[in-house]
């Protein structure tokens, strides 16, 4: 067992440099979620911990001991790919024996190690098959099972639920979660996907374009975003982001045409703002009650809640509405949210403007 | 069947949801496919029924496919005047060695050249497709001065300097590794605890199978069938190829159709039987050549 | 450190091949280009440099001349009669592939093409022979005189574009059905739909998406046209041992002049010759390739 620390860790491919000085702490034990969009450097960083990308600077230490310069197997770390990267020619015991082999572990040792992996993974039956006969979620176990026979300190994963179906997902989701709460090893865990991030994660570390946005517990993420960034990309449907303009004293913005809404933010100076208000803290308001009159482009009723898209001006907002509306498409209706629902955010710096109530 | 909307049932024959005029269609391609595929090999067929006739029957028209008389003579005739079966094991060591020359290096640079980013690398692969255009032809005059000053004239060594390599050979290894061995597979193998070598031997190797063995039995049968090469590097009748004396024996003045006829019966069946068993490493091999990047 | 460790693996692991590479590949070809600029005899010790002396003399050289136009001819006849064969004979093939016949008639086509050049031709020596062979005689059942196909100089051109197609047209069928397989299926249901009949589907649809692989095709049978020698040398050879003499062609005329001749700086810059044919070739292949894509 394990920490990792990653100290203002450098990376460039030519004259690109694509990790800008991060800086992550995964405590012992802890499950730390990478999250962003594609290109942002988290699977570099991911490798980089591995050992298959060199460290251009800064430091990688695993339970104190400096990484940089140890080849990749003996790091203690275990990597599940998000393609498996099952040996094909191999049965699925073999592939999970694969490392304890090149380690020179003792036959009786690795049988018990692959016996207990098949145990906790359900594989037990499956042992003597080759990987091209199992389905996605078998292969995804078989991966998992290849890292925890190593019993590594820290287990590294790479979009590993990218390739199965939605529902399949969900339920590798939770599993992954248990058998973490079982090992309790240190988990570093690259997605795209925030909702994997947000049921998954101790923490999560959200990257854009090669350096940290924010870092913490998911709801503290969802609560208080640091910026226009992680309020739009952490939370689904998206955070709308609307520009306003505040007044400087009672707690009101003016938006686009005669809109107003409320905010709890203390101190506020007057000036340009970007109001962030999720959808799901819209509702229908009273005509008289403050608000933003928008005009409904299409309503998708799911059934629990009625997703709504709606023009304010040029800009396209999006609601989550708990009840069913009896409104068509061109019809206006006015929206309002609770004040301390209002996110804040400096219209020139994109960074949150204090903390609400 | 769309067709079945709009035309009477009776054009469709009932069960099989086809129409009488496709099922035409389709025997009329069959049979001119399957005399074309006759004809194709009728003058082979041909070739070895006369190589058991006797000078008689070899005349008579129409020609026989199965001989009325069939005669071992020619094939004894042949044997008694020519190193036939001298000619026939030194091209099968040349091929099998140029064969196994082939795949070796071919699968080493193949994957190095797939798997390891260096801009070193990439001028280098460059440098192999473009030779890979140059014909043998335009090459083989400088290299028989060499194999002459290395004193391997009308030797199997000799031979072999012209096969050593194939430029295709490392292309279509590079190809398959590239399309058919994710990098995290090495990368996985790499965090397991394998070094680079184990890596080669025992996850790419073994992965490669389909592409090597189209590999092998291209480059064998290159080997095998190569003609200006051999016909240049070997001089004395002892050192030829099957192909180079054939070819020679068939110039000479004296010599009449039944003894020939044996002599390339003798060199074409077995090549044929390979074939037909090895169809499908062939036909991948060959149709690779066509697949570009 | 880890990088070295991957480049120290991917640079022992190459070198010898890339040795063995420059030696017997490289090293010739090079070799090829400068000798052509050499007046290079075996027999005389002085081999001065002489510019393009050689390919000056070359191109007053009837015997050259000869064998240029054989062989452009044999290669293009060869390209004219392959390409709209292995275009019908793959449709077919094609349309009956679920035929429990299609192995049969991918074989049967493919075995020429894979059976050594020497037998084959032999083969052909045979069925074209005027007395012993079977065309003749079948010439005659039909009330045709026969021919001396081997000893006419243009009727031997002839043959030997017969027996070169027979052997190409293999190949060419194979890259087209690998062609066919790889057209989106959906096109031939949509243009079905439309009403296209299979012979206006053939013409309309395979025709036009398969020209890059027809482009492919060309140029590999045009190369393989351009290097043909055994051929040329079973067919065309009269029995006094003097083969060749009939059809001379390329590669004979420069392995005649290296070592009949020994004027090996000479047949060099045939080689050269037969070099830049093969070069524009693949030029013009990648050029129309790539204003196919652009257009």
């Amino acid at each position: 067992m394990a920490d990792v620390q990653i100290r203002d860790v450098h990376k460039a491919y030519g004259e690109v440099e694509t990790i800008k000085g991060v800086s992550v702490d995964a405590p012992d034990g802890q499950f730390v979620v990478l999250v962003g969009p594609s290109g942002c450097g988290k699977s570099t960083l991911l490798r980089m911990i591995a050992g298959l990308e060199e460290i251009d600077r800064g430091t990688i230490s695993i339970g104190g001991r400096v990484i940089n310069q140890v080849e990749p197997k003996n790091r203690d770390i275990a990597m599940v790919f998000q393609n498996y990267a099952l040996y094909p020619h191999m049965t699925v015991a073999v592939n999970m024996a694969f490392s304890l082999r090149l380690a020179r572990t003792p036959k009786a040792e690795i049988a018990r190690r692959v016996a207990e992996a098949a145990r906790i993974l359900g594989l037990t039956e499956y042992l003597e098959r080759y990987p091209k006969q199992l389905s996605g979620g078998q292969r995804q176990r078989v991966a998992m099972g290849r890292a925890i026979v190593r019993n590594p300190q820290v287990y590294l994963f790479d979009e590993p639920l990218s390739n199965l179906d939605a529902k399949l997902r969900v339920q590798m989701r939770a599993e992954l979660k248990d058998i973490h709460a079982r090992l309790k090893t240190t988990t570093l865990y690259v997605t795209h996907d925030q909702i994997e991030a947000m049921t998954m994660a101790n923490t999560i570390v959200v990257m854009h374009d090669g350096v940290i946005e924010q870092a913490g517990a998911p709801l503290e993420l969802y609560d208080h975003p640091a910026n226009t960034f992680v309020g739009s990309f952490i939370g689904s449907p998206a955070m709308n982001l609307i520009e306003g303009h505040c007044d400087g004293q009672n707690g009101a913005i003016k938006l686009a045409g005669e809109a107003v809404v409320r905010h709890g933010v203390h101190g506020v100076p007057a000036g340009p703002v970007i109001c962030g208000i999720r959808p799901e803290h819209l509702a229908i308001v009273e005509p008289d009650a403050d608000g933003i009159d928008v005009v409904v482009t299409t309503l998708e009723p799911t059934g629990s809640d009625t997703l709504v898209q709606a023009r304010l001006g040029d800009q396209i907002i999006s609601a989550q509405l708990r009840e069913r509306i009896a409104a068509q498409p061109g019809d206006m209706i006015r929206l309002g949210s609770a004040p301390e629902n209002t996110h804040l955010f400096d219209a020139k710096t994109e960074r949150r403007l204090a903390a609400t109530g | 069947m769309s067709d079945s909307d709009q035309k009477p049932a009776v054009e469709t024959v009932p069960g099989l949801g086809m129409t009488a005029r496709a099922r035409l269609t389709n025997l009329t391609i069959d049979i001119v496919l399957f005399v074309f595929g006759i004809l194709m090999v009728l003058p082979l067929v041909l070739l070895v029924a006369n190589a058991f006739k006797t000078p008689q029957e070899m005349v008579a028209w129409p020609p026989t496919i199965i001989p009325a008389d069939p005669t071992l003579d020619n094939f004894r005739s042949v044997l008694g005047e020519t190193p036939l079966l001298r000619w026939i094991w030194t091209s099968l060591r040349f091929s099998f060695l140029s064969m196994v020359a082939i795949v070796i290096t071919s699968s080493i640079v193949g994957y190095v050249l797939a798997k390891f980013q260096f801009r070193t690398l990439e001028v280098i692969f460059i440098l192999i497709l473009a030779t890979a255009i140059v014909p043998f032809e335009v090459y083989m005059i400088p290299l028989y001065f060499q194999a002459q000053s290395l004193g391997i004239l009308n030797s199997i060594w000799g031979l072999l300097l012209g096969y050593l390599v194939m430029s295709f050979g490392i292309f279509l290894i590079r190809q398959n590794v590239k399309h058919s061995i994710p990098d995290e597979l090495l990368e996985a193998a790499r965090i397991d605890g394998a070094g680079e070598l184990w890596i080669f031997a025992r996850i790419v190797l073994p992965l490669l199978r389909g592409p090597l063995g189209a590999l092998a039995v291209l480059s064998f049968f290159q080997a095998w069938t190569a003609f200006a090469w051999p016909i240049i590097v070997t001089t004395s009748r002892d050192a030829y190829t099957i192909e180079v004396g054939l070819a020679l024996f068939q110039t000479g003045f004296t010599v009449d159709l039944g003894r020939l006829s044996a002599a390339a019966a003798a060199v074409l069946v077995p090549s044929v039987t390979i074939f037909v068993i090895l169809r499908r490493n062939f036909v991948q091999g060959i149709a690779s050549t066509g697949v570009k990047e | 450190m880890l990088r070295t460790k991957k480049w120290r693996f991917a640079i022992l692991a190459i070198l010898p091949t890339l040795a063995i590479f420059a030696w017997v590949r490289m090293f010739p070809i090079w070799e090829t280009l400068r000798l052509s600029l050499h007046r290079w005899d075996i027999l005389s010790a002085d081999k001065p440099f002489i510019g393009l002396e050689n390919f000056r003399e070359l191109f007053q050289d009837q015997l050259f001349l000869n064998a240029l136009v054989n062989t452009t001819i044999i290669a293009f006849g060869v390209l004219f009669v392959t390409i709209p064969a292995a275009l019908v004979i793959a449709a077919l093939i094609y349309h009956r592939t679920r035929s429990r016949f299609a192995g049969f008639y991918e074989t049967t086509v493919f075995i020429p093409h894979i059976v050594s050049l020497v037998p084959a031709a032999m083969a052909w020596k045979w069925i074209f022979d005027a007395n012993l062979g079977p065309l003749n005689a079948l010439l005659e059942f039909f009330g045709i005189p026969g021919q001396a196909w081997l000893f006419d100089p243009v009727l031997s051109v002839i043959c030997i574009i017969i027996l070169c197609s027979w052997q190409a047209l293999g190949y060419a069928v194979l890259i087209y059905l690998v062609g066919f397989k790889n057209l989106p299926h959906t096109l031939f249901e949509a243009a079905k739909l439309d009403g296209a009949s299979g012979i206006q589907r053939f013409f309309f649809i395979s025709v036009p998406l398969l020209r890059p692989i027809t482009l492919y095709v060309s140029v590999v049978t045009l190369i393989s046209g351009f290097n043909v020698y055994a051929q040329a040398f079973v067919l065309a050879s009269d029995s006094q041992g003097a083969p060749g003499r009939l059809v001379r062609v390329l590669v004979l005329d420069m392995l005649e002049n290296a070592f009949r001749n020994y004027r090996v700086g000479y047949a060099a810059s045939e080689a050269v010759i037969l070099l830049c044919i093969v070069l524009v070739l693949t030029l013009v292949q990648f050029g129309l390739l790539r204003e196919k894509w652009n257009r």
